[in-house]
């Protein structure tokens, strides 16, 4: 009997609120296959993560003076100069609710030593990273994103560090069903976020399910739903049918909405095997 | 039904040994995925036990590169279509034959591995 084959291509993504310094450094919380797709590889102090296929990018989300390297000086999402409104006392280090910064300067960074965790430094010089120009004190009320945007080896969410991010087809006769997952957190661009599980038999043969998380768009589960009836249903056998890829230079590939229109159609912003 | 016959590349030393021959239906497939930088894996429920798996692993060039990456894409649109294909003139079609020198696009080697 033939069977539709669906595709998945890993694109790690990791939102953590809440996340304040102790002693000058803050410890994302670390990151895994399990909790994003993401095990970021060794990375050393000088390291602009941006140059190993992820970013890490700080969403404000009260306001305090004096909070921001100075190296920073456009909002990641707008492009927009930070605090240009001629007031004077606002200043381009001060970070204002929504303000979204890429945190691209190596020395903000401690490293990961293989481990998953990224500590960023604030900006009072006070802990081992991290100084005026390129740390972000941050507060509880802000949110840490870490984003992968490259296939490659630096994110380690293959099998194993040092292995490109995996990608996985399952036959669609496999389909055991898609699970809605409690998430409720916001994007950098202010997108509300939800989490599918899309559950298939184990291809060890024993045990939990294999299991596809989709991190997206808000209220877009009805659709997945739609979506995956459209890929069974398909009756195309001769290729797999990509439902999102991330390939070596960036480029995404999507199936679609339930009309399969090649666009981002779900808002999928991150694509991860939890079980492997 | 269709089915699907491999044996080890490298060895073949005794037909009824563990990781050499091996035969299960195109429905025992369970996945496809990449297991190392040159190795991408298909995986299928064992004939001799069904809580574990038979894993064919076919060889290419690595992926660490954007040319690797899309050939590796490829190659599991090729997997599918042998796996999927109704061929009832010839009767069988090919995956990785090293004796006879026919492959899917950019496969390398093959290998059986009977957990």
């Amino acid at each position: 009997m033939r069977t539709p084959y669906i595709y998945f291509g890993q694109k790690g993504y990791f939102n953590t609120p809440g996340v304040a310094p102790t002693s000058g450094v803050a410890a994302i919380t670390t990151t895994t296959i399990a909790n994003s797709g993401l095990l970021t590889d060794a990375k050393a102090n000088s390291v602009d993560p941006t140059t190993l296929g992820y970013r890490v990018v700080h969403v404000a989300g009260d306001q305090v003076d004096d909070a921001r390297g100075t190296d920073y000086t456009t909002d990641f999402v707008t492009g927009a100069l930070f605090n240009v409104d001629g007031d004077s006392n606002h200043n381009q280090d001060d970070k204002f609710i929504g303000d979204v910064t890429n945190l691209t300067s190596a020395a903000a960074y401690i490293s990961g030593n293989s481990n998953g965790v990224i500590t960023i430094g604030d900006n009072t010089a006070t802990g081992a990273v991290g100084s005026v120009a390129t740390g972000v004190t941050m507060t509880t009320s802000d949110t840490v994103i870490v984003e992968q945007f490259t296939r490659n080896l630096f994110v380690g969410n293959g099998n194993a560090a040092a292995v490109v991010s995996s990608n996985f087809a399952f036959p669609m006769s496999n389909f055991l069903g898609a699970n809605p997952k409690a998430y409720a957190k916001t994007h950098y661009d202010g997108t509300a976020l939800d989490q599918t599980d899309l559950h298939f038999l184990q291809d060890t043969g024993e045990g939990n399910d294999s299991i596809i998380t989709l991190i997206h768009t808000a209220g877009k589960y009805p659709d997945i739903v739609k979506t995956m009836e459209a890929i069974a249903n398909c009756s195309v056998y001769n290729r797999a049918i990509t439902f999102f890829d991330l390939d070596y230079n960036g480029r995404e590939y999507y199936a679609g909405g339930p009309s399969l229109s090649g666009n981002n159609d779900l808002g999928i912003i991150g694509c991860f095997k939890t079980v492997v | 039904m269709k089915y699907i016959i491999a044996n080890d590349q490298l060895t073949t030393g005794a037909i009824d040994a563990a990781d050499e021959i091996v035969m299960f239906p195109r429905s025992s497939v369970l996945s496809i995925d990449l297991s190392s930088n040159t190795g991408t894996d298909i995986h299928a429920q064992s004939t001799s036990n069904v809580d574990s798996t038979v894993v064919l692993s076919i060889g290419h060039a690595t992926v660490d590169s954007f040319t690797g990456d899309r050939a590796q894409r490829q190659m599991i649109d090729d997997i599918v279509k042998i796996i999927n294909m109704e061929n009832h003139s010839r009767g069988y079609n090919v995956i990785f034959d090293a004796l006879n020198n026919v492959s899917i696009l950019n496969a390398t080697t093959l290998g059986v591995d009977e957990a």
